[in-house]
């Protein structure tokens, strides 16, 4: 996996580059439009981070340069969430994911991880996970044969974990797919709607919780 | 404003109307005096021509003389003038045989000439002259002079009409072409807000009034957009300055915190830390969206919607949320219309209304909602069963920072909520409100947004 790096703070880039590099992912690290450009030119990456206040230059435009050239590579944008007029402009500019600083690594790290799997995402109406089915045409749920009924936003959420097993999913993403919402809800819900999903999916002898929780970061269908 | 211009034109077809009226009612009095003083002048001249048959004869005339003087000539005129003379004492002498049995009548002392109706011959002029023999009256039938006057008549009431919506349709036409220009303008000017601020009003060609008003106007707008840019820029690069630092603070603490070799109150201050780095951030982007909504460059998205369902899609999770923390919820009253409303950022105000809620309840306390649809408004109260807010201090609510929290709650909230919902209440055209519960104790804030006016 190749990262390349767009952000012009000493210290965030350095931290951000140890932090993908622990996790053996190669990491070029650039810190203004211009490197960027040349190195976006020569190497091949999986996934460019990109910060929007630049010395020389906005990120978005450099954005709006590249996707007006075709070129395809994931862009998830990292920036304070005033620095573009909302989450949906950056998106509508070619972005492929946003996150707003300040971060939590962990949230980077997964956000990085959907977008690379992305384009795995199956197509399949009905999903299947340790006994759990869905259908998402007729929306039967079904736990070992036995049917679990579930409201819209509970089907929504656990529609979101099984089209992910084992994978994290941070409480903004969960928050952005179920409630579409681009701000803090500066409530628990996410969390109680998990809890919602777990009481509704607990058996009684069963070793490996179905939905872990990742401490400050969020949640994970094992 | 529609009804307004309409009515201008109305006004004008209303004006050129009664002018054409006005101008024919002069003009029919005109033509009609004149044509009296016509067939006045022809009775002058055919009483000369009477009269000259009559000077020799005398007063004591017998009907057999005046017969011998007036007949012949009365025969030739017969086709056109009326003849009838008496004598001073009032026996009829001489009556022209186109009058048939009939008598012309006499003429009150005084008045010489008059307009009347006679049986069998219509509108009638008479006239009376003196004569040696006594009073003699000539008439003249007005029967051409009424069927012009009857038809002047028919003309301007089938005209009037025509001319009324010929004016209506040329001020149309007019107010079509003159009001181009102010449509125009209104129309892209209605729809510059804060996302497409570039955009100017057209100007018309030339140097006229609507050219320099649409010059103007574009020269308001780059100074609007100058300001909105500033204020863009200012929250761009405040936020880039004070959340990258954050980010670098957050990144270290929660490594060190997850780092299993850190001791237990290492990791106490670093969840602190954190805490506040959480608290912080909240702050910080409230603050920047209030600075937004105070410059009105928040980006809004209204859509019309039901606000019944927009209610029980909020109620779903609410209720959710209120159990998690052992206090109940319930939707008492659930108006349906329709109102435009951002349903993100409204969500949001009743969010923070009910996160309010939640807070001051006692345990096991119920938070009611009560959405009312009346007189226009769309109007949402949330109730809750706490102490409620001593009643000196329910004005500083809105304000910013303001903490009136029960002491046992220490710093819950960043103090910028309830300003938030008020900006964004306001950006919607509604009010916010709150008071005290009188049935018990309890506070109640509601908001009011202005529902879609019924198409009828």
């Amino acid at each position: 996996m190749k990262v390349l790096l767009v952000e012009d703070d000493r210290k965030l880039g350095q931290f951000v580059r140890n932090g993908l590099e622990e996790v053996a992912y190669t990491t070029v690290w650039v810190r203004n439009c211009a490197e960027a450009r040349e190195a976006a030119r020569q190497g091949k990456f999986d996934v460019i981070i990109l910060d929007i206040g630049l010395p020389d230059g906005n990120g978005l435009d450099l954005l709006t340069e590249w996707r007006e050239r075709q070129f395809a590579t994931y862009v998830l944008i990292l920036s304070a969430r005033h620095e573009v007029d909302d989450r949906i402009s950056g998106l509508n500019l070619g972005a492929d994911d946003y996150l707003a600083k300040p971060f939590s690594f962990g949230e980077l790290l997964a956000r990085i991880r959907s977008l690379v799997r992305r384009n795995a995402t199956n197509k399949k109406t009905v999903l299947e996970h340790r006994g759990i089915r869905i259908d998402l045409l007729t929306r039967e749920v079904t736990l070992d044969g036995a049917p679990v009924r579930l409201t819209q936003r509970e089907f929504a959420l656990l529609e979101f974990f099984l089209s992910h097993p084992g994978r994290v999913l941070t409480r903004t993403q969960i928050a952005e797919k179920i409630w579409d919402s681009h701000f803090d809800m500066e409530t628990n819900l996410v969390d109680v709607y998990v809890a919602k999903l777990r009481n509704k999916f607990r058996r009684s002898a069963e070793k490996e919780p179905l939905f872990q929780t990742l401490r400050g970061v969020g949640y994970k269908l094992a | 404003m529609t009804p307004l211009r309409t009515s201008h034109v109305y006004y004008y077809a209303a004006i050129v109307t009664l002018s054409v009226a006005a101008a024919a009612t002069v003009g029919y009095g005109l033509i009609r005096r004149e044509m009296l003083a016509a067939n006045d002048f022809f009775l002058n001249v055919e009483s000369k021509e009477m009269l000259s048959r009559l000077v020799d004869t005398s007063a004591k005339a017998t009907p057999d003389d005046v017969n011998h003087a007036l007949r012949q000539h009365a025969e030739d005129d017969s086709v056109v003038f009326y003849f009838n003379v008496h004598s001073a004492d009032g026996k009829e002498l001489f009556r022209s045989h186109n009058l048939k049995g009939n008598e012309l009548p006499m003429l009150p002392v005084g008045q010489t000439k008059r307009t009347l109706e006679l049986d069998g011959f219509g509108l009638m002029r008479v006239a009376q002259f003196d004569t040696p023999v006594g009073p003699m009256e000539i008439a003249i039938s007005l029967k051409n002079f009424r069927r012009v006057n009857e038809s002047f008549f028919l003309v301007m009431l089938g005209g009037l009409p025509m001319i009324a919506l010929f004016s209506i349709l040329v001020g149309m036409r007019l107010r079509r072409s003159t009001l181009k220009p102010v449509l125009m303008m209104q129309a892209t000017a209605s729809h510059i807000n804060a996302s497409n601020l570039s955009e100017r009003v057209p100007v018309p060609r030339g140097d006229g009034e609507m050219a320099g008003l649409a010059r103007l106007l574009n020269q308001m707008f780059d100074r609007l957009e100058n300001s909105f840019k500033q204020i863009k820029r200012f929250t761009a690069d405040t936020s880039h300055e004070l959340m990258t630092p954050l980010s670098v603070i957050r990144l270290h603490a929660e490594r060190m915190r997850n780092e299993p070799a850190s001791p237990e109150h290492v990791r106490q201050s670093l969840d602190e830390q954190l805490q506040e780095v959480a608290h912080l951030t909240e702050t910080l982007e409230k603050l920047m969206v209030l600075t937004k909504a105070d410059s009105s460059v928040l980006p809004l998205d209204f859509k019309s919607s039901s606000t019944s369902d927009f209610i029980l899609n909020f109620a779903e999770d609410t209720q959710l949320l209120a159990e998690d923390k052992e206090r109940r919820f319930a939707v008492v009253r659930n108006d349906a219309a329709e109102a435009s409303f951002d349903h993100g950022w409204i969500r949001q105000v009743l969010l923070n209304l009910f996160s309010n809620a939640l807070r001051f309840s006692p345990p096991h306390g119920v938070i009611s909602l009560h959405s009312k649809c009346e007189n226009g408004q769309w109007t949402v109260e949330v109730w809750d069963e706490g102490t409620g807010v001593p009643s000196d201090r329910i004005g500083e609510l809105f304000q910013r920072f303001s903490q009136i929290n029960p002491s046992s709650q220490p710093r819950s909230g960043s103090g910028l909520g309830l300003a938030i919902c008020k900006s964004i209440v306001e950006l919607h055209h509604g009010t916010i409100t709150s008071r005290n519960r009188t049935d018990r104790s309890g506070f109640v804030v509601a908001f009011s947004l202005p529902l879609n006016r019924k198409k009828n």
